[in-house]
């Protein structure tokens, strides 16, 4: 699974990797175990967000999964917070 | 859940979008910040700053009072507490107000101009002035409509986040300047509607704009007051501050310097092109979108339906394919856009059109259906932009307006053709 820049509004703070669509629900709940909870999202989607306010989206139909940092996290430190949320959703989705 | 959806009203023949009467309008914090610069450019830093925090007061005042009404607010606590909530919800930033001292004063770790200044330009830029026009005049309309005799202030921005303060600060003195015109609310701007338009992709682009106006409908700011939505930096924003402040600016070339109307007039169209480019853009290839619509294969007739939907969407009004020819002609119509009502009620009929942003947005759509490689998933960023809108040579494509509300017609028209 690569981790890749994804597109966005604000630098640096929108990320993705793919899974395949059929993990989405597992991931999903990994991450609701892991202390993330859901938020208001639009059909087709999944969005998940936790304390530090990363948010994770999740399209049902394709695996894309996008973590989107939050903008008061710093520029420099967005890549590393995006990665550490892409091991919770390693470990979720392999669960 | 928005506190304030229940005071959201939609006319669906013509997708605009009122809170409590008032008109409002989506926009990211790209055509935020560019506007505004586009104010200043034309008028200056200070006289700029100046009216648009007049204009926002005067927008945002008697959309706080109907609210007062509706929630029964009376008290002054309850009034501050309704418009703090206001405020952060519309993704404009949490605002605190104390009231306490013989200065009135408000702060804001996340005004949404100076947040967003901060992020965008802050790492490379040094700046000298404050950006929070927008949160001064909400702030002055505070103040004056919880002041138990009805007084008029005037606010400024003493220390902002642009400027690498902790926090923007906000003092209000008594007002000098004389009250603003009227903005107009939603009965004043109907009687300029023309007819709901249908054009090309009608239903498809029906069924996408029902699903964003849903989602929309229940957007609302976080504790900080900052919205992140479809990959953007989004506000709910009072269409008359765009629309008044932008138009005050052309008049002010008009009667100041008439060499400067045809760029002031171009920075405005410019805003449509940020606009589209950033919001539309990354909208379009944002997980909401992807999960709503479906992946985005980069058709042209895909980008001008998803565009048009998008308009549609965010409360710009029922814009219609009226033609498209791939490559060559795109002709969007319009009974009733955000700006064309707002110019007819101020200022009635214009010798030429003012729907500047629609104008602007039509051409950034053949430009984004025709330039922009979205298999790749590009990086809609500065560097981007400026090879796309900003190329020696021209965009390739001409703006005609034959027809426009402003100019006393019943629709707008925009036609884009390849040159």
């Amino acid at each position: 699974m690569k981790l890749e820049l994804d597109s966005g509004c604000t630098e640096r703070a929108s990320w993705r990797v793919e899974l395949p669509p059929s993990a989405i629900d597992a991931a999903a709940r990994g991450l609701l175990a892991a202390g993330m909870r859901e938020d208001a999202s639009p059909p087709g989607l999944v969005c998940l967000v936790d304390a530090r306010r990363t948010r994770v989206l999740l399209v049902r139909k394709t695996g894309r999964c996008q973590i989107r940092v939050d903008v008061d996290v710093p520029r420099a430190a967005r890549r590393h917070e995006a990665e550490r949320v892409v091991a919770l959703i390693l470990r979720a989705a392999q669960a | 859940m928005n506190r304030f959806a229940e005071h959201t009203t939609l006319i669906p023949e013509h997708d605009l979008t009122f809170l409590a009467g008032t008109p409002y309008v989506y926009h990211c914090h790209h055509f935020n910040l560019f506007h505004d610069q586009t104010i200043d450019d034309v008028m200056g830093e200070d006289a700029g700053f100046a009216m648009r925090a007049e204009v926002a007061a005067a927008a945002f005042a008697p959309l706080l009072t109907a609210l007062y009404e509706r929630a029964s607010a009376r008290t002054i606590p309850e009034r501050l507490e309704l418009a703090q909530a206001l405020f952060a919800s519309m993704g404009q930033g949490r605002v605190d107000f104390d009231l306490s001292g013989s200065t009135p004063r408000a702060t804001s770790t996340h005004a949404h101009y100076g947040f967003a200044w901060r992020e965008k330009y802050g790492s490379r830029v040094r700046r000298f002035d404050p950006v929070d026009s927008v949160a001064a005049g909400f702030v002055a309309a505070v103040f004056e409509t919880t002041s138990e005799r009805g007084d008029r202030f005037e606010v400024v921005e003493k220390e902002c986040i642009a400027m690498r303060a902790s926090s923007c600060v906000f003092e209000g003195r008594p007002a000098t300047r004389p009250r603003p015109p009227r903005l107009p609310l939603e009965a004043d701007l109907r009687p300029f509607f023309g007819p709901s338009e249908r054009g090309v992709d009608e239903a498809a682009i029906a069924e996408i704009t029902k699903g964003l106006q849903g989602f929309l409908r229940g957007v609302s700011g976080d504790e900080r007051g900052l919205v992140q939505a479809f990959n953007v930096f989004v506000t709910q924003h009072l269409a008359s501050y765009y629309n008044e402040t932008g138009f005050n600016a052309v008049r002010h070339a008009e009667a100041v310097s008439r060499p400067s109307v045809g760029p002031a007039e171009d920075l405005l169209r410019e805003a449509g092109h940020v606009c589209v480019f950033h919001t539309f853009g990354n909208i379009l290839l944002s997980p909401e979108w992807e999960g709503m619509v479906g992946p985005l294969g980069g058709a042209p007739e895909e980008i001008v339906r998803g565009c048009t939907a998008i308009a549609r969407g965010l409360g710009f009004g029922r814009w219609a394919v009226a033609e498209f020819e791939k490559g060559r002609r795109l002709v969007l119509r319009a009974g009733a856009n955000y700006e064309a009502a707002h110019w007819r009620f101020r200022h009635g009929v214009s010798e030429r059109s003012r729907s500047y942003f629609m104008q602007g947005a039509a051409l950034a759509f053949m430009v984004l259906a025709h330039r922009v490689p979205w298999a790749e998933r590009p990086q809609l960023d500065g560097r981007f932009y400026d090879d796309l809108f900003r190329r020696s040579g021209g965009l390739g494509f001409s703006i005609d307006v034959p027809r426009c509300v402003t100019r006393g017609d019943d629709v707008t028209e925009v036609v884009i053709a390849a040159q």
